[in-house]
């Protein structure tokens, strides 16, 4: 079925998001179609406007509006302290906890030969740069999977010839957690990284 | 079974929509449940929701949608441990992953079943351990570990994902310069993984020698069997294998494919000598294949201290009766509930049938004879 060319250009850019099929682009289509005009004015204005506005922070790579995030721009965090992650959303989980006082670098993504993402598609020539001023630590909280243990490898090894210390977020037991009911891949890490007491 | 062995089983089984059991429910006897019918009639079947309840796997050769009956959206299969009375629920949706539950609570992986109902399986199919690729081996003994250890599974996983990566690199490598920095940390989790993976299986293999050498189900007397871990290369502690990694690497880049580590081994199974992939006829290959499995059984109870559930499906036809009470009385010694089936119910002898409950299924319905 072939539709007139103003919805049809509409459903084929919907197609190209991630997680929307044929199907979903159709239905999100016709749905754009009975909105009220002013609400799809401002839906489109606020795609170009986040487009246009939002942008990465000069130093941490995080998404901002600004040339530097609110964190990077707060004197009061200590500047001595880089906690790399992922993915921006990996930031919000750690300022949720409100304890964490240092810095962030957002790589955006790990190393997946699969994927074609290889130490050049990410932002680790950005992270390199930041250390040649007083550095403490630097903390590694990428996820605890395969790409994100070699990830933190790659960047701990480029870390330490740096002479700086370098730290991996521990990974186990959730606390207040049941034995019983604990994954074995996570009571299997627990195991291998126990500590004295 | 040996004394103090808790013997493993299921007392109740239910069945919703799984392949043409629409809804069954089922008392099954602790120990010997015989399922006689014609092909086709759903005996297999049954058999199948078990091996589901025990692994969270679904019997090879079938995709998850294809146990779904047809016209329905889910399946569902619901057993109660004989000892525990633990509920074990797994249910498939078309198209989405499949979901277990234990007491009611979901499991994050379907994984996370395996240990709670332990299992050794043996049909016709298992013919393909003694004449099939190294991968049929391997996978014999991959999922034999992952079910004595359940960590085990996830050291696999995570080796083979970097082998994966890493094969990607050497490819990549024919092509441009890939520093050996971006090598390295790929072999660093191939290494500690693939060192446990090969220390596991060795230990595992020596158990089936020796525990399994001396049960020869239906060899000649004067035939032996011997059951060897057969390691393509000889690096076999963590160490070893990452510096073999990295000074294999040229010749990998050119071959295009990671050469060393446990994801080329096998197992190699002869009888006085020879090789029973090439040499033997199908009968002794068949006695190879299943000596192999019940090797298993008694190396499972013996680690785990329990007695497992043994699922028998279809074996009895092509044996003799001599042969028949042997592999029986083998079963009685070492698994706890036992689940068989065949075609006619006087392939059996009366004296071991007495010691369990008959089922005849038909069409789907399964009722006690
Ligand atoms: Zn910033």
């Amino acid at each position: 079925m072939t539709f007139t060319k103003p919805l049809a250009q509409l459903i084929g850019h919907l197609e190209r998001l991630p997680g929307v099929g044929p199907k979903s682009a159709q239905r999100l289509a016709f749905h754009i179609l009975r909105m009220p005009e002013d609400d799809v004015r401002r839906l489109a204005e606020s795609l170009v406007a986040a487009r246009e506005q939002i942008r990465l922070c000069e130093i941490c790579q995080n998404v901002t509006a600004q040339t530097r995030c609110e964190i990077c721009s707060d004197s009061r965090r200590d500047s001595t302290l880089i906690c790399v992650v992922g993915e921006p959303k990996d930031i919000a989980a750690m300022e949720r906890l409100n304890e964490y006082r240092g810095l962030y670098h957002v790589l955006h993504g790990l190393l997946n030969p699969m994927d074609g993402v290889g130490p050049d598609n990410l932002k680790i020539r950005e992270l390199l740069s930041r250390l040649s001023g007083p550095i403490e630590e630097i903390i590694i909280a990428t996820n605890p999977t395969v790409e994100g243990d070699a990830t933190a490898l790659y960047l701990g090894r480029q870390i330490k010839q740096l002479g700086i210390k370098v730290t991996r977020l521990a990974h186990g037991m959730p606390v207040g957690g049941e034995l019983d009911y604990a994954d074995s891949a996570t009571l299997l890490s627990a195991l291998e990284y126990r500590r004295e007491l | 079974m040996n004394v103090g062995e808790i013997p493993l089983g299921v007392s109740s089984l239910e069945t919703r929509h799984w392949r043409n059991l629409v809804e069954q429910r089922v008392d099954l006897h602790p120990r010997l449940n015989v399922l006689v019918g014609r092909n086709a009639q759903g005996k297999t079947n049954l058999l199948e929701a078990m091996y589901l309840l025990s692994t969270g796997q679904i019997l090879r050769g079938s995709k998850d949608a294809e146990v779904i009956c047809w016209d329905e959206t889910e399946a569902l299969v619901r057993g109660v441990l004989a000892e525990s009375e633990t509920l074990l629920e797994v249910q498939l949706v078309g198209g989405q992953r499949k979901r277990a539950r234990i007491n009611g609570s979901a499991l994050s992986r379907i994984s996370d079943l395996l240990g709670r109902l332990p299992s050794v399986t043996f049909s016709s199919q298992d013919m393909a351990l003694v004449r099939g690729d190294p991968a049929e081996r391997r996978t014999f003994l991959d999922t034999s570990l992952s079910q004595l250890y359940p960590g085990y599974l996830q050291h696999l996983a995570n080796y083979k994902r970097a082998l994966e990566q890493r094969n990607v690199l050497l490819r990549a490598a024919q092509e441009q310069n890939v520093p050996d920095d971006q090598f390295e940390i790929w072999e660093a989790d191939m290494a500690q993984h693939g060192a446990l993976l090969r220390h596991r299986r060795k230990q595992y293999v020596l158990d089936l020698h020796g525990y399994g050498g001396p049960i020869l189900c239906g060899l000649e007397p004067g035939e032996s069997l011997a059951i060897e871990y057969e390691a393509k290369d000889r690096h076999a502690d963590h160490e070893a294998l990452a510096s073999a990694l990295s000074e294999g690497r040229r010749e990998e880049i050119r071959r295009g494919t990671s050469l060393i580590g446990p994801h080329r081994d096998d197992l190699a199974l002869s009888i006085n000598g020879h090789r029973t992939r090439t040499f033997g006829s199908q009968g002794q290959q068949r006695s190879v294949a299943l000596s192999l499995k019940m090797a298993s059984l008694k190396v499972a109870s013996e680690v785990l201290g329990l007695a497992p559930l043994l699922l028998l499906d279809d074996v009895f036809a092509e044996l003799d009766r001599f042969r028949q009470s042997n592999l029986l009385s083998l079963a009685f010694d070492h698994a706890g509930q036992v689940i068989m089936t065949c075609t006619e119910v006087d392939q059996i002898a009366a004296s071991a049938l007495a010691l369990g409950q008959v089922f005849s299924v038909e069409s789907g319905q399964i009722c006690r004879a």
